[in-house]
């Protein structure tokens, strides 16, 4: 009986070391836990610095050259669809579809390629105005209509006929006078 | 099992675990640990709880 006394007692200890052990293990797997999610993090972090680096050089090499590509072809869909429209006024024949319509296919969202494309320039400076690579910037703006550009033309001509003519008769007067000396 | 036994067995665990407390241990080896310490506790419970009905046993 005393030697299973003493073998409980014995057992006792061990299960007290071991409840202590575990007291300091799992702290210790909590601050694992954390160092290994920091990691991870960083690892991560670390990564998704790499690759965003490379897209930002790969934009500086290429947005603007792109960019530049994308304005040229919608410039010259814009030409294309004027000389369309003005074939198709003709009126002698099928009407004619545009380019965008054969490249796209049968399309009824409401942007088309040249109204929906923004594309703008890389360095903001050169955006600050508002400027874009696309849509090209638009002319200074015409007011003047095809009926007062005539009417104006035709004012300027009276002007100049109502000058001419009292010059002529200033001149004639004169050598009246002259005459008469 | 002797008593001997049961400390040296838990003595090797526990140098294990010391190590694993010194250490930058993983997460993994840690909770390993962990689990061993707890199924080495849950048994010497039991061993415990069996010698002591034994021990109280008036037939012995």
């Amino acid at each position: 009986m005393a030697e299973a006394r003493q073998h409980a007692s014995g057992l006792e200890f061990e299960i007290e070391r071991l409840t202590s052990a575990l007291n300091h293990l799992r702290p210790a797997l909590d601050q694992a836990r954390e160092r290994e999610e920091q990691a991870e993090a960083d690892a991560f972090r670390a990564e998704v610095t790499a690759e965003r680096d490379a897209l930002a050089n790969d934009i500086v090499d290429k947005y603007e050259v792109s960019a530049r590509e994308i304005a040229s072809l919608l410039t010259r869909m814009t030409a294309s669809n004027a000389r369309v429209a003005v074939a198709n006024r003709l009126g002698r024949g099928p009407g004619l579809r545009s380019a965008e319509d054969i490249a796209r296919g049968p399309y009824v969202g409401m942007w088309t390629l040249a109204s929906g494309v923004r594309l703008p320039p890389l360095n903001p400076s050169a955006h600050t105005g508002g400027s874009f690579i696309w849509p090209l910037p638009e002319p200074p703006r015409d007011c003047m209509t095809p009926q007062l550009r005539a009417t104006m033309a035709a004012i300027g001509a009276e002007a100049r006929r109502i000058g001419q003519e009292v010059t002529a008769r200033e001149q004639a007067k004169a050598r009246a006078g002259r005459r008469r000396l | 099992m002797s008593t001997e036994f049961a400390a040296s067995e838990s003595t090797s665990l526990m140098d294990r675990i010391a190590a694993v407390l010194k250490g930058v241990a993983s997460s993994e080896a840690i909770g390993a640990m962990i689990a061993e310490a707890e199924a080495e506790v849950r048994r010497l419970s039991n061993e415990r709880e069996a010698t002591r009905k034994l021990s109280l046993d008036p037939s012995r």
